[in-house]
């Protein structure tokens, strides 16, 4: 499939009517941001499927949708016309959409195959086989989002198992799927026929009777089965759009938590500074005897000494007094004794040495009644504790005024939180979680149920088959049966072997492309998983973990040449910011290999996305080259880049 | 690179030939031709099993 022509009324920041013709081939759209690339690759995607997804997976309005100068200028309608050829067959698709004055909007669809107006149902048949919705992801896609794709990667994911889906229909496998879901809804009427025939007969009537009952009872099975389905389906929904919305706020969740943790740190500090507080209270109704001993010890020490001096003056004085008293009554004053010459000598000499060491004891007594108040003044150490303590309290208290700042911060830019709508969202997905749980559980259940209801009606089936095999329709209808069943058994054999060559098919293709993208020698190759998620092998045959953003864009490009190598039918790629991730070298790698993408590939670039040196590189590929040309706000027009 | 598709007939007489059933020549590729031209819609759906429904049983009749 490739796009002959597109033209664009009034659509988003389009403003009037804007029309390209194109060939198959290499197309270049320049555009600034907000010039109007996301809305040339979702007017295709809209002019398909009737809607337009925001880069959040949000519906966008018809309303917002039509051009604000139009609507200003009184139009009421935009519309966006694809032409398209497949083989030999050409298509014009017409999306048109009115938008009441009140906001209503009313869409027109309108599709020709070879200038011939196509009904509604064949309308939608023709899209679906042209560029299915489900598959558009791997064809129309912007290049920052191209990360998802590692979904395949995981083996029990909603997400994976949707896009294994995607891979699979772009691959044609369900081909071989709808065969034998044809073919046994086929078989199954031709069982009921035949169960309906042998009924009427008298001798199959209770085998007929049984069989019927068998069928009512699985056909009833399945029916509860498809609504627990639906159910599951509904659920995987809830959670997908529900984690969407959460994905946004896991940044704020993160800043939740670490406010959570500084409040409680807080709350810590504050504890610890109240208890501190007591603590210094205690030591201060102590620590003045510190300060005032500092004070007093020098006094105290000064009148100690004074004491010692007075104590022995008074000593020298009652000595004296006593030898005096010995000399005048030549008896000694302490024994009794008399005295001779010799000891009157030496005690003369002795108060002689007296009379010169001390004299009497001077009466300055007044100040030493002061000595034991002053010496009950000593240093208990409870200053320093004191000190050590406020030390302490500043410390924490210098800890909590930063942690506070800090919760400030977060505060401030958590304010913006939706928080009733976050919490809702969990409580739903977790709700959604558990639901499915069931729902997984009665499914696995009801599959038991189902296997025994086949076998049940398989046992009957038979015995009618046995009974009616040599009798007229009964035996035409058996042989219908046979080669249905025959038909069954080959188409799920092939089933098998089909998707592994398309598995080692899509390996080697993605290999082969991701050599000539990537730049790192030490890279061997991809391997694929059963989801078709690709790794990264080294050359010692290791998976390479780890991988970057710019690697995962490389893999994820490697896939979607693969897959286009691969499909049924090929289809056009429009690649929106295809270089966001990449160093230079990557991006000259992919633009060599566009050529090898598709039959059509456009790459919608802002200007730092492609130099002139890039162009260079594919100067012989590019077919044409458009720019996003801005007259004011509301008026963007595509030009051809040469008339800029 | 060289473009070699995996090619669903081929899978489909290979398990043919492995479960030793005989199959009318040319019926496993007017299968793949309609379920081909088919689509996931409903309506789509119950057009091609009116057309296999009708072939096979032109088959079983002609077998008679």
């Amino acid at each position: 499939v490739i796009i002959t022509a597109l033209r664009l009324e009034d659509f988003g920041i389009f403003y009037g009517t804007q029309a390209v013709t194109l060939e198959p081939g290499l197309y270049l759209v320049h555009g600034r941001n907000g010039r109007g690339k996301t809305t040339l690759l979702n007017a295709v995607r809209w002019a398909l499927y009737g809607h337009y997804m925001d880069r959040q997976g949000r519906l966008v309005p018809g309303e917002v949708i039509l051009n604000r100068q139009a609507r200003r200028e009184g139009r009421d309608q935009f519309s966006v016309e694809l032409s398209l050829r497949e083989g030999s067959d050409e298509y014009l698709l017409r999306r048109r959409q009115f938008i009441s004055a009140a906001g209503a909007a009313d869409s027109q669809v309108y599709m020709e195959r070879n200038r011939q107006p196509l009904p509604a149902l064949d309308r939608e048949r023709a899209i679906q086989l042209l560029l299915s919705e489900r598959i558009s992801q791997f064809f129309l896609f912007d290049g920052e989002q191209l990360q998802r794709y590692e979904a395949l990667l995981l083996h029990e994911n909603t997400e994976s198992h949707l896009m294994r889906q995607s891979v699979e229909q772009i691959l044609g496998l369900p081909v071989l799927d709808n065969a034998l879901r044809d073919l046994g809804a086929i078989g199954t009427e031709f069982n009921k026929r035949l169960a309906r025939q042998a009924r009427q007969l008298q001798q199959l009537e209770q085998l007929g009777a049984r069989a019927e009952q068998a069928q009512a009872d699985l056909d009833s099975k399945l029916a509860d089965i498809g609504q627990l389905h639906d159910q599951e389906r509904k659920q995987e929904g809830i959670i997908r759009e529900r984690d969407q919305f959460l994905q946004k706020y896991e940044n704020s969740f993160d800043q939740l938590k670490k406010l959570e943790t500084l409040d409680e740190k807080v709350a810590d500090l504050q504890e610890q500074e109240k208890a501190l507080a007591t603590l210094l209270a205690d030591e201060l109704r102590e620590a003045w005897r510190d300060v005032l001993a500092v004070a007093v010890e020098p006094k105290t020490e000064e009148l100690r000494e004074k004491l010692e001096r007075k104590q022995r003056a008074l000593a020298t004085q009652l000595t004296r007094e006593q030898m005096e008293k010995s000399l005048s009554s030549r008896r000694c004053a302490l024994c009794g004794q008399a005295l001779d010459l010799d000891h009157e000598r030496r005690i003369m000499d002795e108060l002689a040495r007296l009379g010169s060491a001390g004299g009497e004891a001077k009466r300055d007594g007044d100040d030493l009644t002061q000595l034991p108040l002053l010496a009950s003044i000593v240093r208990t150490g409870h200053a320093e504790a004191a000190i050590r303590l406020d030390r302490q309290m500043a410390d924490l208290n210098s800890q909590e005024v930063t942690h506070k700042q800090e919760a400030a911060r977060l505060r401030e830019a958590l304010q913006n939180l939706p928080e009733g709508e976050v919490s809702r969202a969990q409580k739903e997905r977790d709700l959604a979680h558990q639901q499915l749980g069931r729902l997984r559980s009665a499914l696995e259940h009801a599959a038991r149920e189902q296997a025994e209801l086949e076998e049940r009606l398989r046992r009957a089936r038979e015995e009618i088959r046995r009974a009616g095999a040599h009798s007229g329709p009964q035996a035409e209808l058996t042989r219908a049966i046979e080669l249905t069943e025959d038909l069954i058994r080959v188409i799920e054999i092939a089933k098998g072997r089909f998707r592994e060559e398309l598995r080692t098919s899509v390996e080697t293709s993605a290999t082969d492309a991701f050599k000539q993208l990537t730049n790192e020698p030490e890279f061997d190759g991809l391997r694929i998983n059963d989801n078709y998620g690709l790794e990264i092998i080294d050359s010692r045959g290791d998976i390479v973990t780890g991988r970057s953003a710019g690697q995962e864009q490389v893999v994820a490009l490697s896939l979607i040449a693969a897959l286009n190598r691969n499909a049924r039918s090929g289809a056009p790629v429009i690649m929106d910011t295809p270089f966001g991730r990449l160093d230079p070298e990557h991006r000259s790698n992919i633009l060599r290999f566009l050529r090898h993408f598709a039959d059509q590939v456009f790459l919608l670039v802002h200007g730092g996305e492609v130099s002139d040196a890039d162009l260079h590189i594919i100067a012989a590929d590019i077919q044409a080259e458009f720019e996003l040309h801005r007259d004011d706000a509301d008026r963007t027009a595509i030009i051809p880049r040469s008339r800029i | 690179m060289e473009d070699r598709r995996p090619d669903p007939l081929g899978a489909l007489l290979d398990a043919a030939d492995e479960c030793g059933i005989s199959l009318p020549d040319g019926l496993l590729a007017e299968i793949l031709q309609m379920e081909a031209a088919s689509s996931d819609q409903e309506a789509a759906r119950l057009m091609v099993q009116a057309q296999l429904r009708s072939l096979i049983e032109t088959i079983a009749r002609s077998s008679s």
